[in-house]
């Protein structure tokens, strides 16, 4: 998106002119030194009874040193050529004649030397004054826009102060590009908005020779911008992240609470069924089972707060992998152990071959996974369907998988009605994509479901110190 | 049973309740608190044998109390959580806790977990030479290991890791403790250390190192291996 942004009309600026466009400019100060001369030679008409011819060129020299004072060094170098010329011409003798003696040449030459040293100093001077006065009306002109710039809250605001700063301190209409490099139109040039981190967009103005000074003039008053436009990006930043990390302290704060107040009224449900049944004498054996269903609904209940809440937290974003070496032995093992009494008598292989790898993973997330698959197991087929858990290592993933010879998941690969644990399963896919890989649902080679968890591995642990027998 | 005391610290009545019944009916004597700093003056004053603390208190955190109750006391303390906090549990565990129950939790594995701690925490002081687990008999000071009578040629870093975990007689030692008794203090992140090591002791001491029934893994907090003190090594079987 080039945009580019041009100053506001009608909001009128600083009044520093360095393109002087009076028409009589250009030729003024020739004219002037050429009046100037007239009237020197004029004046000495009039004086010359009084004063005696020779004293006449002093007025001369008067004349071409005010030439080049006020007319700049062209003007007076030609202001001095006239003086003596005219001096020479009107006073000296042969009047009205260039003609010269020997002695009074030797004096017109002096005469030329000195208008033309005191015009070079003068013009110097002049200047050197100009100059400064310049100088302070920059440096007045960079501290108002700076100022004006540091209490600026939008980049848009930037814009406009710099455009109005800028526009009116020389003349012209820029535009500013927040793009660093703009397509440039014919007789415009353009100039960087250069801060510390980057460019951060471009300055157009029109193409006119501005002279070394204002070019730099122009640069400080583009990069004074560009600084401006950072500042603002970066206090932008700062308070994305910060109301970032705040949203994020606050969905972890109300995930902890409601895991705690849900699990809490569980927790009583769970201990007090149980202390039922083993502090009531004389129960029924139908009523023990019925307690003991409770409990196991309880602790499925449970089981789904905490599935639920888990995936919540991982589809926030922003989860930190508690992520270190695991082996697929230990957390098939600590799966099987969490569901013991959930599988008892089934019959459950484990084949891992010695080749598997170290796992870089969330070993928490990854047994939550294989958890939830026991789960799915357990709930949705008979209770003499037996389990396969296994690990293979392949060639940058590890994958662990568990067949049974159960109903199946179909082929499209999404649980059917009768035996769908939704969240149990989306929470299995949620993990597996926060550790970049994924869940393969299918059928097992001899029949019955199989879930394969692949995760991507791209580093092998280092080698344990030496160890001696 | 010899009216030993538990203190139970916990924020939710009805949860108090039944824990105080439970603990009630197996002949303790109960006390209870609802907040972190009435535990700690209860701890303080009654001296009880044993402390159930939830870690989710209202007034202090739950790694708070234990630090500064381990500063006068060694009473043993089970602490209940929630699933999926494990770096909770770590916490707590390197504060000091003894063990910690998952909530909810059933009523058997509490008292299991409670008798565990209390007969650990009797036969304390006298860390024992002799522990035994299935038929793995470990004596530290003759540095051997038998396996059915049979010595077991184990590696000197296996060694010290089955040391650390059979003188915890089953409570959980966690990953950054047995990294740093075993390995040393820059070894802390080492994690697959333990893994490759208990993968090898499960090996050679577990009758089925794919379901072991001793050397057990609490993922994501630490190992714990299912041993007790043994009165004499099997000299005979030498």
């Amino acid at each position: 998106m080039p945009q580019v942004f041009t100053p506001i009309p009608g909001d009128g600026g600083n009044t520093f002119s360095p393109v002087d466009d009076r028409p009589w400019k250009a030729a003024g100060p020739w004219v002037q030194a050429i009046a100037i001369c007239l009237a020197a030679t004029g004046l000495s008409f009039l004086v010359e009874r009084l004063v005696g011819a020779s004293h006449l060129s002093l007025l001369f020299l008067a004349a071409a040193v005010v030439a080049s004072a006020f007319c700049g060094l062209g003007p007076g170098i030609m202001a001095a050529v006239l003086a003596v010329l005219g001096f020479d011409f009107f006073f000296l003798p042969p009047y009205g004649s260039f003609h010269v003696s020997s002695t009074d040449f030797v004096s017109l030459l002096l005469l030329l030397a000195i208008a033309l040293s005191i015009g070079q100093l003068a013009d110097r001077l002049r200047k050197q004054a100009e100059s400064a006065r310049k100088g302070q009306e920059r440096a007045q002109a960079t501290a108002r826009m700076s100022r004006d710039l540091s209490g600026a809250l939008s980049v848009e605001n930037v814009l406009a102060i710099a455009l109005t700063g800028i526009g009116g301190t020389f003349g012209f209409e820029p535009k500013i590009s927040l793009d660093p490099n703009p397509a440039v139109p014919a007789g415009w040039s353009s100039i960087p908005l250069r801060a510390p981190r980057k460019t951060r967009g471009t300055l157009l103005v029109p193409s006119v020779d501005l002279g070394r000074d204002d070019e730099e003039f122009l640069e400080t008053l583009a990069s004074l911008t560009g600084l401006a436009i950072e500042r603002i990006h970066f206090v932008e930043v700062a308070r994305d992240a910060l109301l970032r990390m705040e949203g994020e302290r606050l969905r972890s704060r109300i995930l902890s609470t409601l895991s705690h107040d849900l699990r809490t009224p569980l927790t009583g449900i769970l201990a007090g069924v149980e202390s039922l049944g083993t502090d009531v004498e004389g129960l029924d054996e139908s009523v023990r089972a019925k307690i003991g269903e409770v409990g196991t609904e309880v602790r499925r209940m449970a089981d789904l707060v905490g599935n639920l809440l888990e995936l919540s937290r991982l589809q926030s974003g922003g989860v930190v992998l508690r992520q270190d070496w695991n082996s697929a032995v230990e957390l098939i093992d600590g799966a099987l152990r969490q569901r013991e009494s959930l599988l008892q008598g089934r019959e459950i292989r484990i084949e891992i071959s010695d080749e598997v790898p170290l796992v870089w993973c969330d070993g928490v997330l990854v047994e939550r996974v294989l958890v939830n698959l026991l789960d799915n197991v357990a709930r949705h087929t008979p209770p003499e369907t037996s389990v396969r858990l296994w690990a293979v290592g392949g060639e940058g993933d590890v994958r662990i998988g568990l067949d049974d010879r159960g109903g199946g998941f179909p082929e499209d690969g999404t649980a059917p009605e009768s035996r769908s644990t939704g969240i149990g399963l989306s929470l299995c896919r949620s993990i597996a994509q926060v550790h970049r890989g994924r869940l393969e649902t299918g059928s097992a080679p001899g029949g019955g479901a199989r879930a394969v968890l692949v995760l991507p591995q791209d580093r092998t642990p280092p080698e344990p110190p030496e160890d001696l027998e | 049973m010899n009216e030993r005391m538990v203190l139970v610290v916990e924020d939710d009545r009805s949860i108090q309740r039944i824990l105080r019944d439970v603990f009630l009916k197996e002949g303790f004597q109960v006390r209870t608190s609802l907040t972190g700093r009435d535990g700690m003056v209860e701890a303080g004053s009654r001296r009880p044998d044993f402390i159930v603390l939830d870690l989710g208190l209202p007034d202090l955190d739950g790694k708070e109390f234990l630090r500064e109750l381990r500063q006068w006391s060694d009473i043993p303390v089970l602490v209940l959580s929630a699933r999926g906090a494990e770096e909770e549990k770590v916490l707590a565990l390197d504060a000091g806790a003894d063990d910690f129950l998952v909530k909810p939790f059933g009523v058997p594995e509490l008292l299991a977990r409670l008798r565990a701690l209390l007969r650990r925490h009797d036969g304390r002081g006298t860390r024992g030479p002799f522990y035994r687990f299935g038929q793995v008999v470990v004596d530290i000071p003759g540095r051997t290991v038998h396996r059915a009578g049979e010595l077991v040629r184990l590696t000197s870093v296996e060694f010290r890791l089955l040391v650390q975990l059979v003188r915890s007689e089953g409570k959980v030692v966690t990953q950054r403790q047995l990294l740093q008794e075993v390995w040393g203090p820059g070894h802390c992140d080492q994690t697959h250390y333990l893994r490759i090591y208990m993968a090898h002791l499960r090996k050679k001491l577990e009758d089925d190192p794919t379901r072991p029934t001793y050397l057990l893994t609490e993922t994501g907090v630490g190992c714990r291996c299912l041993a007790e003190k043994a009165d004499l090594p099997h000299l005979e079987e030498r």
